[in-house]
């Protein structure tokens, strides 16, 4: 693999600069969130499993913040903002909300749908723009996300 | 929940034990040859770690899933890769397939393996627990490994932390068939599980 591509794992996120590629693999009903400064080539990819935190872990374990879109996109719209970034000036692609299964709950109850229009209500809400989506369907994708250009790549195998 | 004691794991490997080898017998039976089945392995292991302790994210994969419903919710899941799905599909079906693709006969199939396998396996269970156990349809697909396995198990990932995989690796003689079978339960099933066997025991 070339040294400029990071690899982001389900439940996080990196963010990066030109000439870097921000990459994540496998997105079912998973939401990918590419978040893009194109002035200053600066981006941010976020791969997140469910919309929203129902309730604490039954066990009492911590959980992940960042496998949930209502705590995952504020800490790394944050994360940007640290780098001097303001949210107005980025723009944002989704990739992903797919359906995967019938049994996993048909209308009303799809997990992928759940967590684009949570990702979108967030996005919306916090006055940034969302430029493009590849989204739904039943089928998995991976992408590729290239600072230079702010392109997103999207791939599927079936 | 961070550690399950000795005690407990010998117990859930024993319950997974039960399951597959009542799983194996019935496939065994379904297709008139013996299964081997190994011994199964037990993980609690956080919801984002599982697809990588079962492959390459990007792996085309087929998967039956089954959701198991009743006084100890959990998932089942009979994993393949796509050339041994399409064999054991042309073992049931008695066809040949020349286009490595699995249409709606093979995947009803499959669904059948699914059912027959859960069935048996959760009946074991049941009757050893004393649980009512009830399972969902079967669904099938073939994707991405971690596009499918992250949607199946994302639900248990919403209360949870970590998620408890069983997981068994089955195959035929002559290993023209091999497959993975997974049991995963959240850890408020987990815990029900351990209860009644204790209660058993004592």
């Amino acid at each position: 693999m070339e040294n400029n591509k990071i690899i982001v794992k389900i439940s996080d996120f990196a963010v990066g600069r030109a000439p870097q590629v921000l990459l994540t693999q496998g997105i079912g009903s998973c939401v990918a969130v590419c978040l893009y400064q194109k002035e200053q080539k600066i981006g941010a990819l976020v791969h997140i499993m469910l919309p929203k935190a129902i309730k604490i872990a039954i066990d009492g374990d911590q959980i992940n913040p960042l496998r949930f879109v209502s705590t995952a996109l504020p800490l790394v719209v944050r994360e940007l903002e640290k780098v001097g970034i303001t949210r107005e000036s980025l723009s944002a692609k989704l990739v992903g909300g797919a359906h995967m299964f019938k049994v996993l709950g048909g209308a009303g109850n799809d997990l992928g749908a759940k967590n684009i229009s949570a990702a979108e209500e967030y996005l919306v809400s916090s006055g940034i723009k969302i430029d493009n989506e590849d989204v739904g369907g039943n089928v998995g994708r991976s992408l590729e996300f290239d600072l230079t250009t702010g392109v997103v790549k999207v791939t599927t195998k079936m | 929940m961070n550690e399950l004691a000795e005690i407990e794991k010998d117990i859930l490997t024993e319950i997974a034990t039960i399951g597959s080898g009542n799983a194996s017998m019935a496939l065994s039976k379904m297709l008139d040859k013996k299964f081997e089945v190994k011994v199964p392995v037990l993980q609690l292991i956080p919801v984002e770690k599982i697809s990588e302790m079962m492959g390459d994210s990007e792996q085309l994969t087929t998967v039956v899933l089954i959701k198991i419903i009743g006084d100890v919710p959990g998932t089942m899941m009979l994993l393949f890769n796509p050339e041994n799905a399409i064999k054991l599909a042309e073992q049931l079906t008695k066809r040949e397939k020349n286009d490595g693709i699995l249409d709606e006969v093979d995947r009803s199939a499959l669904k059948e393996v699914g059912n027959i396998l859960s069935g048996s396996a959760l009946n074991a269970l049941a009757d050893f627990l004393d649980f009512t156990l009830v399972q969902s349809i079967p669904d099938t697909a073939t994707d991405m490994l971690s596009a499918i396995i992250n949607t199946t198990i994302a639900q248990l990932g919403e209360s949870a932390d970590k998620v408890l995989v069983l997981e068994t690796v089955f195959k035929d003689e002559t290993s023209t068939v091999e497959g993975k079978y997974y049991l995963l339960f959240d850890p408020k099933s987990t815990f029900a599980i351990l209860e009644a066997v204790k209660k058993k025991i004592s």
